[in-house]
Parts: C-alpha cells; structure tokens; sequence
C-alpha cells in the first residue's frame, strides 16, 4: 500500500495538503470566532459602567420596618443573598462586598436650597483618603458626624467643625476627603459622595444642590428614618463568556424573581440582562451568518476533497484492476485503495487539527469532531468510489458512447434537495435567519445545492446550441472544444457542487462585508453628525469659531447648541434635548455624507411625536425661548436623545456648545486646543467608524467572512483545478492526435479554454445571482445594521460590485489557468 | 438392415454431451453490449446493441496450446474476457475447468480467477504493477490469494521462463520481452489450468515475440496448462498445434497441424461446422466464385458440393 501510495505521491500529496488545511479551518475557525465572540461578550461588560453590569440588590425601609439596624445585620446579609445567587450567576461573581446604607435626602435648614444624604459604604475606608478632620464617629443622640468630599465642602462652602441643621437632627462636619482614584468601582456606584448634584426642579425657582456625606454605618442603620441599603455584587467581566452569557442572562431573571419575592421594598438594580440580550441577539446572527458560511465552505471543501480522493482512485485504478484480475477481492481492493487515501487524509486531518491548537480561542465540539468527519468522510468516499469502480471485474468499458441516463434514485434525491432549499428559503422569508434553527441555516446551503443541481441539468441546452452554431462555422477549434465540453459533461457533477456553493456564497459573503462596511459607515456619521465634532463642556467664544473658520484645512464650521432641558409641558415638565443650529448651514455641510438633515416648513422648530401636539411651550436654554413646533422630527445626528423628546430650534447667536465641522482633524485640534485648552473633546467620523469596526462581534464576521471567501476562492479554484487535471491524459491524447492532423499550439490552448468555459460560464453566472439574490431572498432575517449600532431594520445597502468581481475573478483565473494548461497538454506535459 | 432391437437400443442409449471432456467448452455463446441511447443533440438515437459473440462454440482440451484469430472486433478479446471470468456472457454455455461461468456466484467466480486462469495482457506494462520487482510481482497473486507468498516457486517460475536475473528488477528496468515473461510468471503463480494471453507479443518486435512464445509453448509443456493465445502475430498463431478464426463472432475456421514423417509441418484449414450445421465459407473463396445470398449444395457420397446459384436460377425480385 506505501509502494502504491509512492508511485502516485503527487495526488496523494494534493489530497493530504487539501484534507490538512480543510481540517485546520475546520478546527481554527470556530475557535477563532469563539474568542471573539468571547470578546466581545468581555468588551461589553468591562466599557460598561460597574453600575449597570453589577448586580444590585436595593431593600427601600419604611420609618416603621427596622429589619436591619445594625451593620453587622446588613454585611451578614450580604452571604444571604449570595446564597440566593442561581449557579450561573455565582461563577461569574467576585466575592468583593460592596454594602451601603443611606438615608433619605434631607434639607440643610441652616444652608439655603442644599440638602443632604448621609451615606455608609462598607469599603470606604479604602475609596477615600481624609485630608483634613477625621472619619465621623458614632451618632450622639441626634447628632451625627458627616465627612465631605474636600471638592465638594469647597464648591458648597463647608469646612471641618460646621454642624448642619436637618430635620430634627445635626450632623456635624468631622472631616475631608479626597477620591482615591484606584477605587474604581466604588466611585462608579457612589458618585454623589464626590460632587454636588444641582437641578431646577419643576417649578422651583432657584437651583437646589444635593450633597452626600459619609458617616458611621450604625447612626446610619438604626435612623428612624426611610433608609435604602444597596448590597452589589460584581461580575467578572472575563467569566462570561459566549456560551455561558444564555445562562447568565437567565441567572439575572432568575435572581431578578427570588428577590423580588423575598420581601417587599427589595428589588434587584442591574442591567446585566439587558446588556447579555443585545449581546445574545448580535451573537445569534453572527452565529448564523457565519454558520451559513462555513456550513458552504464545509461543503465546497468536501467537494474539492472529494475530486482529489476521485482524481487519485483514478490514478490507482489500472493498478487496482490489475490485482482484481490477479484474483484480489472485492474488499481486498477497497481495502488497497482506501488505506491509500487514508494513509494521506488521516494524518493530514491529525495534523491540522493539531495544528488549530496555535489558534487561540476556547475548544468546543467541533474542534475535535470537524476533523474527524473530516477524515471519515474523506476515506468513505474513497472507499465508495473505489468499490463502485472495481465491483464488477471487466475494467474495460465501452466509452465511445455517452451513457447519462440517470437513475431514479439520483433524481429523487435532486428533487428532494430542490424541494428543500426552495421550502427552506420560503420558511427563511417568513422566519427570519436569527431563530438560531439550524435546519433554517441550512436554507442558503441547501438552495445553492438545488441550484448547482439546476445548473447540471440545464447545462447540456446552451451546450448543444453551441456545438450545433459552430458545427455550421469554419472554426474547427471552436466545435471541438465545445464537444469536448459535451463529452465531459457527466463528469462536472462534483466541480459544479464545488464551485457553484463557493461562487454563490462566497459573492454572499463579499456583498455582506460591503453592506457591513456602508451601514457602520453610516453609523460613524450618524454618531458624530459631521466629519469633525466639537464638543465644550461650556459656552464656545465666538472668536474660537472665527478663527476656526480662517484656520487652513478647515472648510466649514456650523456652531450648535446641544443639551439637556426641562421643556415646560406638563406639570412637571418633560425632558428633552435640545439642538439649536442652522439646518441649511448643515446641510451644506455634511452633503454628500449618508447624513439625512431634516428640513423646517418655513420657519420654527421641529418637536418629536410627544410635543408635536402642543402649540407652542417655553425653554430656558441656551436662551428662553418659546418653541412653537412646525414638524416632527424623529432622531438628529449625533445627538442621543435616549428615548426623551428632542426639539430642534434655530442656531441662537453667540451660543454654542458644539462645532460641527468639515475639513482636517488634525488642523481643527490644533486650534481647539489653542482656544480651550481644557474641555473641550474632539471626534471624527474616522475614529468612530475604527471604533464601531474594532467592535470584537464586527470584527469577528468581518473577518470570517474575508477569511471564508477567500477559502471559498481557493478551494473552488482547486476543485476546477482538479477536474482539468483529472481529464488531461484524455486531453492529451485528443491533443496529441489532432496536433498530428495540424493543431496547432494556441489552437490547443483555444480548445481547452473552450472545454471549461461552457461549465465556467454558466456555473459563474448562476453562482453570481444566487449570490446576489440571497440578501434578498433572505429578506430581513438578516439586520447587519445591528452590527453598526443602527437602529434595528435600517436598510443597508448591498452592492453588487463586490459579489461580482468575486465570481468574475474566480471564473477568470479559471479560465487563464485552462489557457496556460492547454498549452501543456499540447506538448504532452500533462 | 438393423432390428427394432437395434433400433431401440440405439435410441435409448446416452450419447456423450457436446464437449462433455472438453477443458474449455463455448456453446452457442452469446455476449451483447448494450448502452444506453443518447438523447443528446443530433445524435438522438434508441439503445445500441452490440453483439460481440453470437453463437460461438470452442472445444479446447487439457493441455492444448491454442491460438485465437481474426480481424479487429471479431470478438476474439471478447471471448477471452468471458473465459478468465472478467466478463459475464449474455446467454449460451461457458465452462473452463469444469466450472460454469454463467451459473458463477461472485464468491465461485473469485476463487476461478484466483486459481483456475491466469491473463496476460498486451501492454507489457500493463500485467505488472509499477512499484513492484518482478518477484514480488509473482507472488502478489498468492497473497491475493490469502496464500503464503512462495519465494521458491517464483524463483522457480522466473527460471523457467528465463528471466530469474531480474527477480529484483522492477517493470520499469525490464525490457518488454522481459515483462511479458514476468508477466507470464505472474499468471502461473497460483498454478492454474489455463493460461490465456490476449495479444502477449503485440508490442514486441519478432525476436522478442519469439521468446515470448517460446516462453508460453515452454510453461504449456513443462506444466501441462493449457494455453488459450489470442493474437494477429503469425509468429505464434503459426506455431501452435490448433489456430482457431474467429469471424463476426463465430468460430469460422481452424487449421491444424501435424508433423510429417519428414519431419515437416502441415497445416491443413478447416471450416466449423457448428452443431446447428451452420458453416461459414471462407470470404475470398465467396468472392472468386461470386457467391451471394444463396448457393446450391449437392449432396454426393462422400462429400457435399457447394455451387453458386444460377443467374437464371435467381428470382427476379
């Protein structure tokens, strides 16, 4: 068997080289994506606030409820709800208390409009440094101690030793902190012990500024007031991971229920489940669009497999009938010819799964059980193919007439694959790609098989026209070339299944980067609403936007007020944001971006749907103004109204918070930050578009897909390879005797490209529109405008250009390989 | 003037079968190729039958050295095929060695290839596997066979046909004449009864051919197998004891030869007669004497005359 594998060691090596980097992708891939994903998942969490990733358990007392007046109650507490903790949520926990204990907000009686929240956090002692004074101690009657954050004692005038009135109690002022900056988390939960808090409450008529202090846990615990107490419990941003989010998503609802039902005024604050559904929603599409992808890799890297196993077992064939006839049997001749392909495919698979080892990412199942099949399947059809060829003894067939009437079973089958690809594409238009129904995945694969079956049959008509056309004509190579074609017919079944899935969802999968590329595109400028945005935590001088305007590099300059506001609808008001800018002065702009500015009929505001209906109501910023609406508007560029109302009114002289601006980055951070040389944050529509692309889920289907259809690409070109070298001793007899009759070299070249162009050309064209057409025939399964950060159904273009000039290079490449390889056949070097 | 007696006993008395001691026994053998109709272009046609044999008989005995004639698709190929069991005849009876070969389980049809024939093609390089000496050629059969791979008796083979220096030679370092010796080696590795050749010499030049054929007519004698060669090489069809034309799938002629008391060769050429009393006259005697479509026959005492038909005898349609 080693003699018979060394004598055709160049097939032989052609399978093991195939089978090795099929079983790579096979086991690198999934692990790649699986560390991304996994990324993805560890991305999220750790660029989201601790506050909205941990989870929190908050009890709200009554003045009569004293569950816990102590702070040992409460810390042991703490181990109870941890005990409560589903098994999910418990892996992904660290055991880091973090227990506070506050008071109601009282006033300041003898501090106009302050008020004040007394506060004890467990780990304080390590979040703040005392700068002055020292820790509160225990209350005294009704007198308690309070510490303040030095900034905020600074900003409110308070210093050590002062002894706020509040409502019936003191608090005397023992000393000043400072923020320990390593304390991350807790300042993340606890920020309002660093800054005082200010708001015009609906109807007030002067700012209020709320103040938090700390002070010690059992003055805290045993007030005989409203008390909250916040147990959190920290999540591990890299335990969750890809395939544990489902479960940890679950935990939280889980959790959500067992606490609520443990008491009244005891509920859960966490945005974990949140977050893990929009995380789980991108996961399942990019799941299945990658599924999608590989499952037609999977089946164009069979089919090149499978061509080099039939190249080989034809190879070995003489050699194997001869020991048929020497009185081998049936199964010791399988047995010959499989332990060929399977000295090359075993290993081969061996190694490559090996190999997928240096690819970082975590293992799952079909790392181990991909190569396997792999190899499995490999040798079984060789094993099928050489006990077919060699079941009957006589090796020497009449060949001299073509025999293609198939059997009943084989068309069953095709019309079964047909069925089912059109049934499943229907279910696929109905459904919707992201149901995470594998069967429903298959559809695409499963359409561009029927498809690949469609074409086979269709293809003997436009060839038969041909040959008749040019049987009339004067060119001899032409007729010959295409009867050539015709004679090989029987024989494209595996090219065909090979290279048609690869054109269509390689060209698939090139649209869909396209498409991926315009809608995160379009998300960058939607963030930022111009190619330049200025951002200043204040008033912009006006003098800053004239020199701005002056500055070489930069085009253009709208200046925009955009913030926050209580507009005066209701009786207590309605938030809203508010953008004041020049809509033409936009418009001019950001023309030519993907950036839609919506128009004013005539002049005033335009209001979303909730203002709509008033005639008019007052702001008080940038300037009071009443707003009197004349259109609605649903969204602004780069403006995140987080589901409030927005209200967008005329530029107003002199104020701006916000340069919208067209021209060079680098030029107008130069002059920002020659004007305001500290507050002032500047973002491009480049940048964002590298952070919306870096996001690891894009980034992960970006690159499967370049790196599956490129794979696409290549095993394609191998198959086609494979099936022209598979017919070259019979090209080169054909060549040899016709070259005797006169052919001449570039005739020989004109035949051969002939011979492969019908199959080429039609399996391109029809790989193309399949290609093209399944964005389509998917329908809105498939939302890659999540992949942006769009809103979900945002119609994202698809471009032909990039389907197209994948399956035009693939069939050109093809066709050139075909040209040069029929010069070698001429001389006999095939 | 025989007796009812006579008459009876002679009736019921059991005549021996058609070739009943015959080795290799073809009656009314019959080989049809069929394929399918091509429904492609303008070649749209029904099925295609081909009719390889029809009706052949072959009466060869143990032991004889037999060359089989005739032109190209005569079926000669054909016939041998269906004798070493790599084919499977349409219809008519086919027995080598006592065995059926229509009646054959795919188990019965094994063992005959295993141990009953051996086949040796034309191409030289075709009867050996590249990779392989030519010892290991010859024992390849044995193994195939499940048997221990008999060192001696290759070496013995390769002696016998006078090829025992390239035993660990392969193919691609032996000349052409040495392979098909190897190759004749091979096939006698299993000692089987017959030995068929399908064109042995047909890419040899004659000195080669000669060799060959001395190699072929020395394993006939020294083992006793019997020896079925096709062949267009007058080298060896002119050599063997009995040379069988085959036309249009039919058995059409044999020449037999003796040797004289001289010590001379004679050949004499017979027609077949088959045992439906069909017989072909040779094509060219037909030509000289234009015989077409009908001959008249006269019987005489010891022979029958074959006229051709009178133009004024012809029917006018």
């Amino acid at each position: 068997m080693i003699r018979l594998l060394n004598a055709h060691k160049g097939v032989a090596a052609l399978l093991a080289v195939l089978v090795l980097s099929v079983s790579l992708l096979v086991a690198a891939l999934p692990r790649a994506l699986e560390a991304s994903y996994d990324e993805g998942a560890q991305r999220l969490l750790s660029n989201s606030p601790p506050q909205l990733t941990s989870l929190g358990v908050v009890l709200s007392t009554s003045y009569w409820a004293e569950p816990l007046a102590t702070v040992q109650q409460t810390v042991a507490k703490d181990d109870d709800w941890r005990a409560e903790l589903p098994p999910a949520l418990r892996q992904v926990t660290t055991d880091e208390k973090l227990i506070s204990i506050e008071s109601e907000r009282m006033r300041i009686s003898n501090k106009r409009n302050h008020h004040l929240t007394l506060m004890w956090v467990s780990t304080a002692d390590s979040a703040v440094r005392y700068v002055e004074g020292r820790p509160p101690g225990p209350r005294k009657g009704t007198r308690f101690d309070v510490a303040f954050a030095s900034s905020v004692a600074a900003e409110v005038g308070i210093k050590v030793g002062d002894v706020l009135r509040l409502d019936g109690l003191t608090a005397r002022v023992t000393g000043l902190y400072e923020p320990v900056t390593a304390a991350k988390a807790f300042w993340a939960h606890y920020d309002a012990l660093g800054r005082v808090i200010r708001a015009l409450p609906v109807g007030a008529q002067e700012e209020q500024m709320y103040l938090a202090g700390l002070t010690d846990g059992g003055s805290v615990a045993s007030q005989q007031t409203k008390r909250v107490y916040h147990w959190y419990m920290t999540v591990k941003p890299d335990a969750v991971t890809a395939r544990n989010a489902e479960a940890v998503r679950a935990g939280v609802t889980d959790f959500r229920n067992r606490v609520s039902d443990s008491g009244s005024g005891i509920s859960l604050s966490t945005n974990l489940d949140r977050l893990l559904t929009q995380f789980l929603d991108r996961l399942a599409l990019t799941r299945t669009l990658m599924a999608v992808l590989l499952g037609g890799l999977i089946v164009v890297c069979a089919a090149t497999i499978a061509l080099a196993v039939r190249l080989l077992a034809e190879r070995v064939r003489g050699d194997l009938a001869l020991m048929r006839a020497r009185g081998a049997s049936l199964r010791q001749v399988t047995l010959a010819g499989t332990g060929v392909a399977a000295l090359m495919a075993v290993p081969a698979a061996v190694i490559g799964y090996l190999i997928s080892f240096a690819v970082p990412g975590p293992v799952t199942p079909i790392v181990h059980i991909g190569p396997a099949l792999l190899a499995l399947a490999a040798v079984a059809f060789c094993a099928a193919w050489v006990a077919g060829a060699h079941r009957k003894p006589l090796d020497q067939r009449r060949d001299d007439i073509a025999t293609a009437r198939p059997s009943p079973r084989r068309i069953a089958m095709e019309v079964l694959v047909v069925a089912l690809g059109v049934g499943g594409v229907q279910l696929l238009r109905t459904r919707g790609l992201g149901t995470g129904d594998p069967l429903l995945s298959l559809a695409p694969l499963l359409l561009a098989l029927a498809a690949a079956i469609v074409t086979l049959r269709v293809y003997p008509l436009p060839l038969r026209l041909l040959v008749r056309l040019t049987a009339r004509g004067r060119n001899a190579s032409s007729y010959l070339g295409l009867t050539m074609a015709a004679r090989a017919a029987a024989g494209v079944a595996l090219p065909v299944l090979a290279l048609l899935p690869a054109l269509s969802i390689g060209a698939y999968g090139a649209a869909t980067v396209q498409s991926i590329d315009t809608a995160q595109r379009q998300a960058a400028w939607q963030m930022i609403g111009a190619e330049i945005r200025v951002e200043v935590d204040r008033d912009i001088p006006t003098t800053l936007v004239e020199e701005l305007r002056r500055t070489p590099g930069v085009d253009a300059v709208v200046p925009a007020s955009v913030g926050p506001i209580t507009a005066e609808v209701g009786f207590h008001g309605t938030p809203a944001t508010v953008v004041a800018v020049d809509l033409e002065a936009y418009r001019r702009l950001v023309a030519g971006s993907p950036l839609t500015v919506p128009r004013v009929p005539g002049s005033g505001a335009l209001v979303t749907r909730g203002l709509s209906a008033m005639a008019s109501f007052d702001i008080s910023w940038p300037t009071h103004i009443t707003v009197v609406p004349k259109g609605t508007v649903a969204s602004f560029p780069g403006v995140d109204i987080a589901g409030q109302e927005l209200i967008v009114v005329p530029a107003m002289a002199g104020k701006a918070n916000t340069l919208l601006v067209r021209g060079d980055a680098d030029a107008v951070r130069a002059a920002v930050k020659t004007g305001i040389p500290s507050g002032a944050v500047v973002r491009t529509v480049n940048g964002a578009l590298d952070d919306v692309a870096a996001e690891p889920l894009a980034s992960a289907l970006v690159t499967g897909l370049w790196v599956v259809s490129l794979a696409l690409a290549v095993y394609a070109l191998v198959g086609v390879a494979i099936a022209f070298v598979s017919r070259a001793p019979e090209r080169a007899r054909a060549h040899a005797l016709l070259a005797v009759l006169g052919l001449t070299g570039r005739q020989a070249r004109i035949l051969t490209v002939l011979e492969v162009t019908p199959l080429l050309l039609l399996t391109t064209c029809a790989g193309f529109a399949l290609g093209i057409g399944l964005p389509a025939l998917l329908g809105a399964g498939v939302d890659l405008a999540a992949y942006a950060g769009l809103p979900a159904g945002t119609p994202s273009l698809t471009s032909a250009t990039p389907a197209l000039v994948f399956a035009a290079g693939v069939a050109l490449i093809a066709l050139v390989g075909s040209y040069l390889g029929g010069g070698h056949a001429k001389s006999g070097r095939s | 003037m025989p007796s009812l007696a006579d008459l009876e006993a002679q009736a019921g008395a059991t005549r021996p079968a058609f070739g009943e001691n015959a080795h290799i026994l073809c009656d009314n053998l019959v080989r049809i190729y069929k394929t399918e109709g091509s429904s492609r272009g303008s070649d749209r046609s029904a099925a295609v039958e081909v009719v390889a044999l029809q009706g052949l008989d072959l009466l060869i005995d143990k032991g004889e050295l037999v060359a089989i004639v005739g032109a190209s698709g005569s079926g000669k190929s054909t016939l041998l095929n269906v004798l070493s069991g790599l084919d499977i005849p349409t219809a008519g009876l086919a027995r080598v060695a006592g065995m059926d070969l229509l009646s054959m389980t795919s188990r019965d049809r094994l063992r005959f290839r295993r141990s009953i024939v051996g086949f040796i093609w034309q191409q030289t390089a075709r009867n050996l596997l590249p990779y392989l000496t030519a010892r290991e050629n010859v024992t390849l059969p044995m193994k195939l066979a499940g048997r221990r791979a008999d060192k001696s008796r290759a070496g013995d083979l390769l002696e016998l046909l006078g090829v025992a220096d390239c035993a660990g030679r392969r193919p691609g370092e032996l000349s052409g004449g040495q392979q098909q010796r190897v190759a004749i080696a091979v096939a006698l590795a299993n000692s089987p009864e017959v030995i068929l050749a399908d064109e042995p010499t047909g890419e040899l030049d004659s000195d080669t051919s000669e060799e060959v054929f001395a190699a072929l007519r020395g394993a006939n004698r020294e083992l006793g197998v019997t020896c079925v060669i096709v062949t267009h090489d007058p080298t060896v069809s002119e050599q063997v004891d009995r040379t069988i034309g085959i036309r249009d799938g039919r058995t059409s002629s044999e020449t037999l030869r003796r040797t004289s008391q001289d010590g001379g060769v004679i050949a004499e050429e017979y027609a077949v007669l088959d045992r439906a009393g069909r017989l072909q006259l040779p094509r060219d005697f037909m030509n000289e004497l234009e015989m077409e479509r009908r001959v008249r026959l006269e019987l005489e005492r010891d022979h029958i005359g074959v006229w051709p038909a009178d133009r004024e005898d012809e029917p006018n349609d």
